[in-house]
């Protein structure tokens, strides 16, 4: 029933954008440019003043013209907003990444190799005292650490802030992607089998090709699921470093109530998250298959997938 | 890792000490003894206001502290109370999965950022953000507990010996959860204060004479410029005595759930 009503709107929505006379976009689309007169009147037709009208405005505008509106903080179309700062937004991301993956992956490699390393108490309060600290402390750390030696936002290149801001990142996230690994490490040492591997004295590169693919597969969901957040989430790390990002420009647009923006960043927020989750689960489920087949997974007995809905 | 009972008494006592600042009565503003350094403007210098920041932040942390609590209480009881009634009818945990995967899909302090712009509120809004955006967490953790319990054997004989479904929530199902219940909580908490900290330190819908530990960093890195650091470093390491206790303590109860 919902499929069809969608379906239905939809249709109703083709027509009137494929009609000569464009009835939705010559009613609403010239919002932006028509006069105040103009604009009462149609508030007055159509009863636009609330905040549901105001938001059926802008889908409609965006449905029929493609323009995601106007950002009146930013002062540019929303559309630019998203291309421009978007594209330093996945610069950094994609920085970040790589930053992660490198650390994360040592990290692995050192639990695979120490079996003590896992159990230890002291590695589990470092990691604790490093997830507590939130992100944008690490960035004003990093800001009031090495202020002088950073470029200036307002006359330098984006390009040249990515490396701070990446870095910040990739330490909020890899504590997360750590504490991950370091409990399925802890897990797979306890089980009889894994310390079977070190009672039979097998060598420790041995040890490392055997243990290191479970701690990996605890940690490659939470890397997933928490991408949008890595992306969108670490708005403040942006706003800190005054990075033009997507996250800078949505802190902006919040402080400052700018709903084509927000609403825009949000969409994006939900798509992203929504896709990557499905992409989890759908890895997930075709690994946890491999593994069963494999019967692997009963010897660890570890979910390959860390977040389950 | 087991859990001391002596270190859940400290964490306990540290709460309580931090909330004794909410009701610490105002300061007057003194210019002439503005950004005076430790030891001269008191044990911990005065902020530009020429007020105590160790009085200033122990109020702020005192504020946070109340609210986050007071938040971690609610959504624990609210993501207890959906994950008592997706046991009870699978109709209803149907219905509560889709709210949850709903809430999933925007990133917690994405969602604070937007509601909080918007509509203002200040601390109470965001209070309100963490509580809708974090239940999900507490079903989770709570719910498959309440779960297992209902199922297990002693559950299944009480009914057939005619016991009612709140006797046995009440007997046994409840108790069982106990611990799943403080954890939800000590992961809530830390969140609760980071959410408030954050919006509050990006200047998103709050009053900024408001008193918390966010504004006070962020003044505090402006006052460095006149190299008034300990504005900077007192509420820095306020909020870190507010977060660590209870991020480690979290980390501990979800290795070993069943040692409460």
């Amino acid at each position: 029933m919902i499929l069809a009503l969608l379906a239905g709107g939809a249709g109703v929505f083709a027509l009137a954008a494929i009609s000569p006379a464009n009835p939705l976009a010559h009613t609403v689309a010239g919002w932006e440019f028509a006069s105040a007169q103009a604009r009462a009147d149609l508030v007055t037709a159509y009863d636009t003043g609330g905040w549901f009208g105001a938001w059926w405005q802008w889908m409609v505008t965006a449905v029929t013209t493609g323009d995601l509106g106007y950002s009146r903080i930013l002062h540019e179309p929303v559309a630019e907003v998203v291309a421009g700062r978007g594209l330093n937004t996945v610069a950094a991301t994609a920085t970040a990444v790589v930053l992660t993956g490198v650390i994360v992956a040592v990290v692995c490699i050192l639990l695979a190799r120490f079996p003590g390393l896992a159990h230890n108490p002291v590695t589990s309060g470092v990691i604790g005292a490093w997830l507590a600290v939130p992100s944008f402390l690490i960035a004003l750390l990093i800001v009031v650490g090495f202020g002088s030696q950073l470029p200036n936002p307002a006359t330098s290149a984006p390009i040249t802030l990515i490396p701070a801001v990446s870095f910040t990142i990739a330490l909020a996230w890899s504590a997360m992607l750590i504490a991950a690994a370091r409990s399925a490490a802890a897990e797979v040492w306890s089980t009889p089998w894994a310390r079977a591997l070190i009672g039979r004295g097998l060598p420790s590169s041995a040890r490392v090709r055997t243990i290191l693919p479970s701690v990996l597969s605890a940690v490659r969901s939470p890397a997933v699921i928490y991408l949008p957040v890595v992306i969108l989430g670490e708005a403040a790390v942006e706003a800190v470093l005054s990075y033009p990002g997507l996250g800078n420009a949505l802190v902006e647009a919040a402080a400052g109530a700018d709903l084509p923006l927000l609403a825009t960043v949000t969409a994006l927020a939900a798509a992203l998250t929504t896709g990557l989750v499905l992409l989890v689960r759908s890895l997930g489920q075709v690994r946890e298959a491999r593994l069963v087949g494999a019967g692997t997974a009963a010897t660890f007995g570890i979910s390959t997938v860390g977040v389950s809905l | 890792m087991k859990i001391r009972p002596t270190a859940v008494i400290v964490l306990g006592c540290l709460l309580v000490l931090l909330i004794c600042g909410r009701f610490l009565p105002g300061q007057d503003t003194d210019f002439a003894r503005a950004l005076t350094p430790p030891g001269d403007g008191g044990i911990l210098g005065t902020d530009h206001f020429g007020r105590s920041v160790a009085v200033t932040v122990w109020n702020a942390a005192g504020g946070s502290a109340l609210a986050a609590l007071f938040t971690a209480v609610v959504t624990t009881v609210i993501g207890a109370g959906i994950g008592v009634v997706s046991t009870l009818s699978s109709a209803l945990s149907k219905v509560s999965t889709g709210l949850l995967i709903a809430t999933l899909v925007v990133p917690s302090m994405l969602f604070t950022f937007i509601v909080v712009g918007l509509l203002g509120g200040g601390r109470t809004a965001i209070m309100v953000t963490v509580a809708l955006t974090h239940w999900p967490l507490a079903a989770q953790l709570i719910g498959p507990k309440l779960r297992e319990e209902w199922n297990s054997g002693w559950v299944c004989f009480d009914r057939r010996l005619g016991a009612k479904r709140a006797q046995i929530l009440r007997w046994h199902v409840l108790p069982a959860a106990a611990g799943r219940v403080s954890a939800a909580m000590a992961v809530i908490f830390p969140s609760a204060v980071v959410h408030e900290a954050t919006t509050a330190f990006l200047g998103i819908g709050v009053d900024p004479s408001a008193v918390s530990l966010g504004p006070l960093i962020a003044w505090g890195q402006s006052e460095m410029n006149l190299g008034a650091w300990w504005t900077l470093l007192v509420p820095t390491v306020a909020l870190m005595i507010l977060l660590l206790p209870p991020t480690v303590l979290a980390r501990r109860l979800g290795e070993r759930p069943r040692s409460l």
